[in-house]
């Protein structure tokens, strides 16, 4: 059954609906097949059913079998023999004729011979013709059966007639319905190959990947556009080449926007131009365009070509070369770019005129050209070993400009490499002859400058040394006088000594303060960082100190704050002097009250020595000053109070020197507080 | 009772006698104007107390200073540096029991001397 169905939808499957299930195509075309047989021979089989079967005409039965038999052959033969279906009709009507004469001579009736016919050329018509068109040649032909048999008998003519004119009226019908479908056929399948290559042509189109489109030169309306294009919103027939890519409600033109589609058209010739484009989302991109003509028969260009390539990262790169050649251009470092032999292929303006060459005389010359003979040809080999392993060489060099005069030139010269090879070296060179000079003068100064330093510092030492011997002479032979080793003085004669005594104390004091001022202006002091024991420290300040003020009748005071490290880094013995310039100072100018000495943790990472009197206070704009060298508040040097006036300036001095700050607050009348703020060490050091 | 020695090192004559008369009290006193002088003298005597000056003709204060310093039998000997030179003072305070800055007081130089007698 599966083959049979499958034979049927193997003949019959051209000319069914498409879509249609193999199987039921199959059955419908069988039980169009079997109405239309039961439609013809309806009267026959009622007949048949009626009588018995043997009472049949045999002759009926053949008929019936030969037809069947040439209908297959007639349509074995149109299907693979391509004979016209209209020659066949004929043959095989004849030949039907004459088998059946003479199988039956003129005994057959007449009747059975046109049924005959009629279902030849049915089952003909069946196999030949589509469905749609077999419905209409059937009900045509019976309609023709009809109106025949009709004229027929209302006519009164022969049988025979009627026979032929069915035959004619069959044939004609067939052949009519026939060529009808061949042209229908026939301008369906030249559709469908147009079809396919207008297909086959859209696929090609759209495999390239940048917009392709047609431009109709009439009216700038798209006539065929890739899927690119499409998706640049260049719907065919719609819009404008120019509308929706630059936005125009007009055709480019101009310089800026110069219309492909005129210089094609004028030119006849292919034109390429750079236009902004806008994107369906309206961001912007640059393209390339191309326009290509498109001739009709009369040689009139009716049509473009037109591709465009997204150049925007060309023009990126462009613009970022155009930049980095700006750059280089200008530059204030020379810049020199040579081959992997060294040979010069570009140098910048700067490079000229730090050479003294012209561009011209440098390209295709070696860096040789500047070669000063200063430089041995181990250094040359080394720089050329470094930058031949692909590593970046730096250093200082001497060369000859084009005058011959020397110069001293920064060199970095970096290898660029392309696919692995080195294709070229950078070099950026920065004159620095002006900054050596510098440097040589620099270091000729500080030599001076250091020398002139010690010769300083030995001057003081000496001239300290030599100022001090004679005064121990005069201090000591005083206090020896004093104290009666050269027998008792009278009371002149005391006050005498006394004065001797003070005045070389005087001097003494004076010339330890210059010899610190000097010794810290030539920054030739040192501070002997160690641990001490800030206990001790105040203690062994306080004891000459707790003397004076006890002289004058002031109460000296101590204090020492109990969150204060029992050990701190310093120069104890600077820091002595610290505390007794200040306090000193402090007993010096204090009448009456207290004058004390504190040392304090205003922070975790300070210290803080804090001397404070109840003195007669120092008037604001004397705050400012009084740190200065040989300053005073009151420049009325009274027997009471002189010294060298450079106490402060000192003890400013060397706080800083130790990393500190020195801070005044006082009131006239009320009395001045010193705090001198140093950091806390955590070890010894210079 | 015998007053303990004291060597005075001193190439300025002046100091040299104010030191003498401030320690003649307390002290039986040699006196020496130059370092080599006293060099020789230390090779005999152990004295109490050496008063020196740093800068003099001969063997230096320094020079003395460490002889005494590296001598087992003179590690008794108090050494009071006088000097004029406060940068030596400072690198030599350490090996010196004192170390006086010029001018010296005789009154606190016999002080001085007189707690260590």
């Amino acid at each position: 059954m599966n083959s049979f169905i499958s034979f049927f939808d193997r003949i019959l499957t051209p000319r069914l609906p498409k879509g249609m299930p193999a199987w039921y195509r199959a059955r419908l075309t069988m039980a169009v097949g079997g109405l239309t047989l039961a439609f013809y021979f309806f009267p026959e089989i009622i007949s048949h059913l009626l009588v018995p079967l043997d009472s049949v005409s045999r002759t009926e039965i053949l008929i019936i079998l030969g037809g069947g038999a040439l209908t297959l052959g007639g349509f074995l033969a149109a299907k693979w023999g391509r004979l016209h279906p209209a020659v066949w009709l004929v043959l095989g009507g004849w030949t039907l004729d004459i088998l059946l004469d003479i199988a039956f001579g003129e005994g057959m009736e007449l009747g059975a011979t046109m049924e005959v016919w009629l279902m030849f050329g049915l089952v003909m018509a069946f196999l030949l013709l589509d469905l749609r068109q077999y419905l209409v040649f059937a009900v045509l032909q019976t309609l023709s059966a009809w109106l025949v048999e009709w004229l027929r008998y209302r006519s009164g003519l022969d049988t025979s007639v009627s026979v032929e004119l069915h035959l004619a009226a069959t044939a004609l019908l067939g052949l009519g319905v026939w060529l009808r479908q061949r042209d229908q056929r026939q301008r369906e399948e030249a559709a469908a190959a147009l079809q396919q290559q207008k297909d086959y042509l859209q696929k090609v189109i759209d495999g390239v990947q940048s917009p392709f489109y047609v431009v109709d030169v009439k009216d700038y309306r798209i006539r065929l556009a890739n899927r690119a294009a499409r998706d640049l919103g260049l719907v065919t027939d719609k819009v404008t080449c120019y509308a929706l890519t630059h936005r125009r409600a007009e055709p480019c033109g101009g310089d800026e926007h110069p219309c492909p589609l005129q210089h094609v058209r004028v030119e006849r010739q292919p034109y390429t131009t750079e236009h902004i484009h806008f994107r369906p989302d309206g961001s912007t991109y640059y393209a390339e365009v191309r326009g290509y003509p498109l001739f009709d028969e009369n040689g009139e260009v009716v049509q473009m070509v037109e591709y465009s390539v997204d150049i925007t990262e060309r023009k990126r790169a462009e613009a970022e070369i155009r930049k980095l050649q700006q750059a280089v251009e200008h530059a204030a470092s020379g810049v020199a770019i040579t081959n992997p032999q060294g040979v010069f292929e570009y140098v910048n303006p700067t490079f000229e005129r730090m050479t003294g060459y012209r561009r011209e005389e440098v390209i295709g010359q070696t860096p040789r050209l500047l070669k000063s003979g200063k430089q041995s040809p181990e250094f040359y080999a080394q720089l050329w070993q470094t930058i031949r392993r692909g590593e970046v060489w730096q250093g200082e060099m001497i060369n000859r400009r084009k005058d011959g005069s020397l110069y001293w030139e920064f060199q970095t010269i970096a290898p660029v490499s392309a696919n692995g090879k080195i294709s070229h070296y950078v070099a950026v060179k920065l004159d620095v002859t002006a900054q050596k000079e510098m440097e040589e003068q620099l270091r000729q100064a500080k030599e001076t400058a250091e020398s002139a330093s010690a010769f300083k510092s030995q001057l003081l030492s000496r001239v300290s040394h030599e100022l001090r011997t004679p005064l121990g002479g005069v201090l000591g032979y005083a206090e020896l006088m004093q104290a009666d080793a050269f027998g008792a003085l009278n009371e002149q004669q005391r006050q005498a000594a006394e004065n001797i005594v003070e005045s070389a104390r005087y001097l003494s004091r004076m010339v330890d303060d210059l010899l610190s001022e000097a010794e810290i202006s030539a920054r030739s002091i040192k501070l002997h960082n160690d641990w001490f024991v800030p206990a001790e420290l105040l203690e062994t300040a306080s004891a000459a100190l707790s003397v004076q003020a006890a002289k004058k009748g002031l109460t000296f005071r101590t204090e020492l704050s109990p969150d204060l490290p029992e050990r701190l880094v310093g120069d104890s013995r600077r820091l002595g002097q610290i505390i007794i310039n200040l306090a000193g100072n402090a007993i010096k100018f204090t009448v009456n009250g207290e004058v004390c000495v504190c040392l304090a943790r205003p922070a975790p990472d300070r210290w803080a020595i804090v001397v404070s009197d109840t003195g007669a206070g120092i008037p604001k704009e004397a705050q400012d000053y009084i740190f200065e060298p040989f300053r005073q508040v009151d420049n009325r040097i009274t027997r009471q109070n002189r010294g060298s006036g450079l106490g402060l300036s000192i003890t400013k001095q060397l706080v800083e020197l130790m990393g500190g700050q020195i801070a005044l607050a006082s009131e006239v009348g009320k009395g001045s507080v010193f705090t001198v703020t140093l950091p806390i060490l955590d070890a010894p050091g210079e | 009772m015998n007053k303990p020695l004291a060597l005075i090192v001193e190439d300025d004559p002046q100091l040299n006698q104010i030191f003498s008369l401030s320690l003649q009290n307390d002290f039986t006193v040699e006196s020496f104007s130059d370092g080599d002088s006293a060099l020789a003298r230390l090779a005999q005597v152990k004295p109490r107390l050496i008063l020196l000056d740093l800068h003099l003709p001969g063997a230096a204060g320094s020079a003395i200073l460490s002889r005494v310093r590296a001598d087992e039998t003179l590690r008794d000997v108090t050494v009071i540096i006088c000097t004029a030179d406060d940068r030596q003072a400072d690198a030599l305070s350490e090996k010196a029991d004192f170390v006086l800055l010029k001018p010296v007081s005789p009154i606190q130089l016999r002080q001085l001397a007189a707690r260590l007698k």
